[in-house]
């Protein structure tokens, strides 16, 4: 009996399994939830995917890159969520477009800049409370007033988590800002 | 006259940045960076990490990745474990159906499937979190596997080699430890177990109460208590008390208990624990018994308290530790 294994360009090994968890888990929950605005789904769409890719990578044929692969999964598997959620007619056509559009994004989404990552690496090693509060903040748009009635939590504890939380991002940053400084030189000078 | 030097936090600058000053904290903000260049590129800092971090997209969300990491090791953990018989229908149709035949007879005769199998095969310690929040500390070579409970009122465990236990105190659920031909019975206390070449098995208890067994007189149980032993013989198929090893945890945490010991005896044992060489050729020192534990102590700091105890002299020559009475070198001058 021949037992035919499909050509792989990237085979998977658990040290660039964990290497690929690490550095694209929470990406792959926010891209997840930009697409169902609901965060527990969205990261078990993520779990759902790493444990496939984990389980069946003895089969998975792997056309292009393990993380295309990663972003194509939770995209299908969130906009298949969708689906079940709302049936409606001109959905199907908005799901077409969804589609077209992300594996435009995707490619791009795929080459994350040094400086992005290490953004990303640093919220999350924000405290939850923390990290929630920045988010809230800095991605929802919400007043604080919002955020601590959101949270159930003092406006006065909002202030300062957010203090906290930029101050520990500026640390984290410090060797990159050099590099963000002579970004906006560029602009400035009307690059 | 000067001004009072003033203090901006970073919580009212972040206040700045996300829009939430009033008009009198934003005057005080820009009077702060007119003092100085520095306070200008701190704002400018925590200015340039906040508009960086709004370029994200698609934007972060809270997301635990350590936990979720831990969660998805757990699923595939699991997995290993079903998915063991699957492989051989690859080899061929016969020897998977030996093989499941085989498995099927197993699995009838050990009911209890291993949820988590546990192994060290490193030449250090390596301690991992149970299921239900016990630890365990592995010794080379050993294996733990944690069983999927047969009833709601224990926790099951199968062991091989020697382990030390940190058992998670749960009164509604004995934790139980099958370790070949004995069986070892807690609710929540510290110990360690040792199953030996002769399958005899060694427990020795750290804290708490532990309840042995030999397999074939299941109603004869005995208890042990702190700073006790028990041994599970395999050729009297029985269990018996026993003076607690002195080296029982050294392994785990250079932990040496000596309960009246002779000095002859714990030199010896220090000797090869230390892997240094003691020499005492006094009788009358060696015969000395001397009780007390040590934890985590260097030889040196060893020999120099039992010496203040027992009152001899310890001098270092090639390496060696040299015993001797503490008169003999007045005498000599």
């Amino acid at each position: 009996m021949i037992t035919i294994r499909p050509t792989k360009t990237e085979s998977i090994n658990a040290l660039n399994f964990e290497q690929t968890f690490n550095d694209h888990y929470s990406r792959l929950c926010s891209y997840a939830y930009h697409f169902i605005k609901e965060e527990d789904a969205a990261e078990e769409i993520v779990q759902e995917a790493f444990y496939k890719l984990w389980t069946k990578r003895e089969s998975i044929r792997i056309e292009s890159s393990l993380e295309a692969y990663l972003y194509r999964t939770v995209r299908n598997a969130s906009l298949n969520l969708i689906k079940h959620i709302s049936i409606r007619e001109d959905y199907k056509q908005y799901n077409q477009l969804m589609i077209d559009e992300c594996e435009k994004q995707e490619s791009d989404l795929i080459e994350i800049s040094e400086l992005e990552q290490k953004i990303r690496d640093s919220i999350d090693l924000l405290p939850e409370q923390r990290r929630k509060i920045f988010i809230l903040s800095r991605y929802e748009g919400l007043k604080y007033k919002e955020i601590a009635e959101k949270l159930n939590l003092s406006v006065k504890t909002v202030e300062n988590q957010m203090g906290k939380a930029l101050q520990f991002l500026r640390k984290e940053l410090a060797d990159y800002l050099p590099l963000i400084l002579l970004f906006f030189h560029e602009i400035f000078n009307g690059k | 006259m000067k001004k009072e030097p003033i203090h901006i936090s970073d919580t009212l600058l972040s206040k700045f940045l996300t829009d939430h000053v009033s008009n009198s904290e934003q005057k005080q903000i820009i009077e702060w960076l007119e003092i100085s260049d520095k306070n200008q590129k701190h704002l400018d800092d925590l200015e340039r990490v906040w508009l960086e971090s709004g370029k994200l997209n698609p934007h972060p969300i809270s997301v635990d990745k350590q936990k979720a990491w831990k969660k998805l090791s757990k699923r595939i953990q699991n997995h290993k474990q079903k998915n063991k018989f699957k492989k051989y229908h690859f080899i061929s149709a016969i020897a998977a159906s030996f093989l499941l035949l085989i498995g099927v007879l197993n699995w009838l005769s050990k009911p209890e499937q291993a949820l988590f199998t546990y192994q060290n095969n490193n030449n250090r310690v390596e301690e991992y979190e149970l299921p239900d929040g016990s630890k365990i500390f592995m010794n080379q070579l050993a294996e733990v596997k944690y069983l999927s409970p047969s009833d709601r009122n224990t926790r099951k465990v199968k062991m091989k080699g020697e382990v030390f236990y940190q058992v998670h105190r749960d009164t509604s659920k004995a934790f139980i430890i099958d370790a070949g031909i004995g069986t070892i019975k807690v609710l929540g206390t510290s110990f360690n177990v040792k199953i030996l070449a002769n399958k005899d098995i060694e427990v020795s208890v750290n804290s708490g109460i532990v309840e042995i067994y030999h397999e074939s007189s299941k109603s004869k149980k005995i208890q042990l208590k702190v700073g006790e032993s028990g041994l599970i013989s395999n050729l009297k198929k029985d269990v018996l008390k026993q003076v607690i090893h002195p080296t029982a945890f050294f392994w785990m945490n250079k932990k040496l208990i000596f309960q009246s010991r002779s000095l002859k005896e714990i030199f010896s044992i220090l000797e090869k624990c230390y892997n240094v060489k003691i020499i005492s050729k006094d009788e009358n020192i060696n015969k000395i018994h001397y009780s007390s534990n040590f934890i985590d102590n260097r030889i040196e700091e060893i020999l120099q308290i039992i010496s203040k105890t027992c009152e001899f002299e310890v001098n270092q020559e090639n390496g060696n530790y040299i015993i001797s009475s503490l008169h003999k070198p007045n005498s000599k001058q």
